[in-house]
């Protein structure tokens, strides 16, 4: 018997690009092959990072029992107190003017966002490029529009501020500005406190909308709260917007898949209305968040000690990276590699934009099985006393011979 | 000179989103239920509203099989990196192994596996598997129209509809008789648009409990091939019906066999270790596609990491690392077993008593001893539950469903005791 196939349609997808390049990565037998690609961090020996506050938290966890029950539709009740307040701080987080739902972390953050900011009519979405890759598709995936502007200029290496200026200026009505707090994926060029200034003056008298992505709180000053600042300078201008937050970098809690979306609603009446649809919309997707982050995040907020230890944590990570990122430079000068590498400095967290080109950045991979990303951003975590100066000279090779 | 304009001369309206285009979403029935109860003041309040098992005194229980499993993966876990975007490798195989293979038992399931038709993917639990095979139906499948049992979980067709899918109700339980209505469900099915889609709970149907037997399966698995329609299985209470998951999966069984075959070309299945592991809140589910080839079963999964990438990236770890500790430890397997048949044994027990205990002389309760599972769809009244939660503390959703994890020794005579006077007040 032959049968007519229901998926005629289907053609096989190419792989995503960070995916392919660790797929390649793991198929590479070289042993000094290096891995500075995806965004994770690993600690100064290159292993896996379990942060000390997270093993405190899971002591607690182990000791207490809190089980596998269900938790409520807009996430676990203790976590998200604790999700405000580190976000907005205590004095905010106690104002009742946040919606906020628990989230499959960030992207599950992003999704429920924008599935919200679609409903109150907000939907063209305006990307800065480069950008994290998934942003546009996620748009698209909602059946949402999406514009681009030049966010970053590969000649200076610096922030294009006035084609962030013009997009704004120019922006259609019920526009959706996806703005990195910090720590910008995948250039590392964050927004100074004037820059926000003006953003701020821009957007507040005008119909659009800003999206606070904040993936990697406290890893550009080393201070959670110092990292925050644009959001809380928003919210004192009583503005209404939207935070996707995620525990992924900063608690090193990447798999557990913990992060809220915080919908700021100037309005008491409106409030329960939008938190109503939030926990709706994730009904209809998922029903319940994952209890264990969550779990996890707030015994380490709520426990004074323990979110003593998370501050230090944080600090700690952001100054090592700071001081590979120092490393980089004085090995490449010492090298005298072509070139101007300072902007390796001025970026902050976990990616240095390198500015290779993509041969240049194939090189790395195929000739000395140093696997970055296509557009040449390094993860500086995946660097450490032991390959630090394998990392410089292969790169110094590279652009001499280019 | 325009004075600089502080937040007060700000008009609101340019400030403010227009959050008032939107309406007001209704809460979930259930957690209505649940703020009800938490607010009765009733020392003798029952609580039967919740999917979640409760022990005889009334608490929910940790597995002490996933108890051993989390301690140890507590102690040897040394990091938290993310799993890939449709999860987790080995829990994928556990997966696949345990319901298609049925633990190297099922003759034709390892041949569906070994030729790679089964294309499976970890996922947030049970709703999260169905929103994604509904995503994914939508944009391949050729007919939009999916048919759900009359009744069905209500959020079954808040997440197909939500998803774009065209749900629809197919009969399945006949109010009055207390029973299956076997032959409309046959004729609904005859009646359905071709290549549709047709949801089929494996055991322990939510909210009747109310199964099919393995010759009423066969019925409608021929009524699915001359009508092309696709089957999307759901299975959230495998192991509830017997005690003993391996036996709570015939259906699965009998398809397997129907696509090796080629009389069935492909179907779908949702399940989570929600219930029969008690993992409720870790979110720990999967969905699995058997398709028509291996090439198929290539592009299918490629598409399922894409549809699920803009939605959450990747499944959530912690949950899945305990399935996989149990699976890959003979021992835990085995008390993971004694379990999940302890937890289903005392929901017997429970309803037998309940039986035992209630009034036959005006009402005839033998559809309680024929339904499985967490739940007794007990037939009564939206009047008579109103008036068992007024008069009697009494909770439980207003189509008359019992989750009888919430009765145990010491409630049982009191609940028996109130249903029988609402049944003889609203004769």
């Amino acid at each position: 018997m032959t049968v007519t196939t229901k998926f005629s349609k289907l053609e096989a997808e190419a792989l995503d690009p960070i995916i392919a390049t660790m797929a390649r990565y793991a198929a590479d037998p070289n042993p000094n092959k290096m891995d500075v690609s995806i965004g994770v961090y690993k600690a100064a020996d290159g292993s896996s990072f379990m942060f000390p506050s997270v093993k405190m938290a899971k002591e607690i966890y182990n000791k207490v029992e809190p089980g596998h029950n269900y938790t409520t539709m807009s996430g676990l009740p203790e976590f998200i107190p604790v999700a405000q307040q580190t976000v907005f701080g205590d004095k905010i987080a106690g104002e009742g003017k946040l919606a906020t739902i628990q989230t499959i972390s960030g992207t599950g953050s992003l999704h429920m966002a924008m599935l919200i900011l679609r409903s109150a009519g907000y939907t063209n979405f305006a990307v800065g490029t480069p950008a994290w890759s998934n942003y546009i598709p996620m748009a698209q995936h909602i059946g949402c529009t999406t514009s681009t502007y030049k966010y970053y200029d590969e000649e200076t290496k610096t922030i294009d501020f006035e084609s962030v200026v013009c997009a704004i200026e120019e922006a259609s009505p019920k526009t959706v500005f996806i703005l990195q707090t910090c720590c910008h994926n995948p250039t590392g060029a964050d927004l100074s406190k004037n820059q926000w200034k003006t953003i701020r003056d821009l957007t507040i008298n005008k119909d659009c909308m800003v999206l606070f992505d904040i993936a990697y709180q406290g890893f550009a000053s080393g201070d959670k709260d110092e990292d925050a600042w644009p959001i809380r300078y928003f919210y004192e201008a009583g503005m209404e917007f939207v935070v996707c937050q995620s525990f992924s970098k900063n608690l090193g809690l990447y798999g557990e898949r913990a992060g809220a979306l915080h919908v700021v609603v100037q309005d008491k009446d409106s409030l329960p209305i939008v938190h109503s649809n939030m926990v709706k919309n994730f009904r209809e997707e998922c029903s319940f968040g994952p209890a264990y982050g969550a779990r996890i995040v707030s015994t380490v907020g709520s426990t004074p000690e323990i979110k003593k230890v998370w501050d230090q944590d944080v600090a700690g990570v952001a100054e090592r990276m700071v001081t590979m990122r120092r490393r980089i430079l004085d090995t490449l000068t010492k090298l005298e590699t072509p070139g101007k590498w300072d902007h390796v400095i001025r970026q902050t967290g976990l990616f240095w934009f390198s500015g290779l080109t993509k041969e240049q950045t194939e090189r790395m991979i195929s000739e000395y099985h140093i696997y970055l990303t296509q557009n040449g951003r390094v993860n500086v975590a995946g660097l450490n006393d032991a390959n630090l100066d394998q990392f410089c000279k292969a790169l110094d090779a590279v652009v001499r011979s280019s | 000179m325009q004075p600089r304009m502080g937040v007060r001369g700000l008009s609101a309206s340019a400030r403010v989103a227009r959050w008032n285009e939107i309406p007001l979403a209704p809460p979930d029935k259930i957690l209505g239920i649940a703020e009800a109860f938490k607010e009765d003041s009733n020392p003798k309040k029952i609580n039967l509203g919740v999917g979640a098992y409760r022990n005889n005194e009334g608490k929910p229980i940790i597995f002490p099989s996933v108890k051993n499993a989390e301690r140890s993966l507590l102690e040897t876990e040394v990091e938290k990196e993310y799993t890939g975007i449709n999860g987790s490798k080995p829990f994928q195989s556990i997966v696949q192994n345990f319901i298609f293979n049925n633990s190297n038992k099922d003759a034709a399931g390892a041949k569906l596996i070994g030729g790679n038709r089964i294309v499976t993917a970890q996922t947030i639990s049970g709703t999260g598997s169905l929103r994604v095979i509904a995503d994914f139906l939508v944009r391949f499948n050729s007919a939009k129209k999916i048919y759900v049992p009359k009744p069905t979980w209500a959020n079954h067709i808040a997440v197909f509809t939500d998803a774009g899918l065209d749900a629809e109700f197919y009969a399945y339980y006949d109010n009055n008789a207390n029973d299956l209505d076997f032959a409309n469900l046959t004729k609904s099915l005859e009646d359905a648009d071709p290549e549709s889609v047709v949801l089929l709970h494996a055991c322990c149907h939510n909210p009747t409990g109310m199964d099919l037997t393995p010759e009423q399966w066969e019925v409608v698995l021929e009524i699915i091939q001359q009508k092309k329609l696709y089957p999307l299985i759901d299975m959230a209470y495998q192991g509830f019906a017997s005690g003993n998951p391996y036996k709570d999966i015939g259906l699965i069984r009998r398809i397997n066999q129907l696509v090796v075959e080629g009389k069935i070309p492909s179907y779908s299945l949702c399940q989570s270790f929600a219930k029969n592991m008690g993992l409720y809140g870790e979110r720990t589910g999967s969905i699995s596609i058997v398709t028509e080839s291996p090439e198929q079963s290539k592009a299918i999964d490629s598409q399922l990491k894409k549809l699920i990438r803009p939605m959450y990236s990747s499944p959530p770890i912690h949950g899945s690392k305990i399935v996989e500790t149990i699976f890959s430890n003979p021992e835990l397997l085995e008390s993971w077993l004694g379990d999940l048949d302890q937890v289903v044994g005392r929901l017997n027990t429970v309803r037998d008593k309940l039986y035992q205990k209630l009034d036959k002389t005006n009402y005839n309760w033998d559809h309680l001893t024929k339904q499985r599972g967490m739940f007794v769809y007990t037939g009564l009244s939206k009047e008579q539950m109103i008036a068992l939660r007024e008069k009697y503390s009494v909770y439980a959703t207003e189509d008359g469903r019992f989750s009888i994890s919430g009765i145990n020794d010491s409630n049982v005579d009191y609940l028996a005791n109130a249903i029988n006077e609402v049944v003889r007040d609203f004769k």
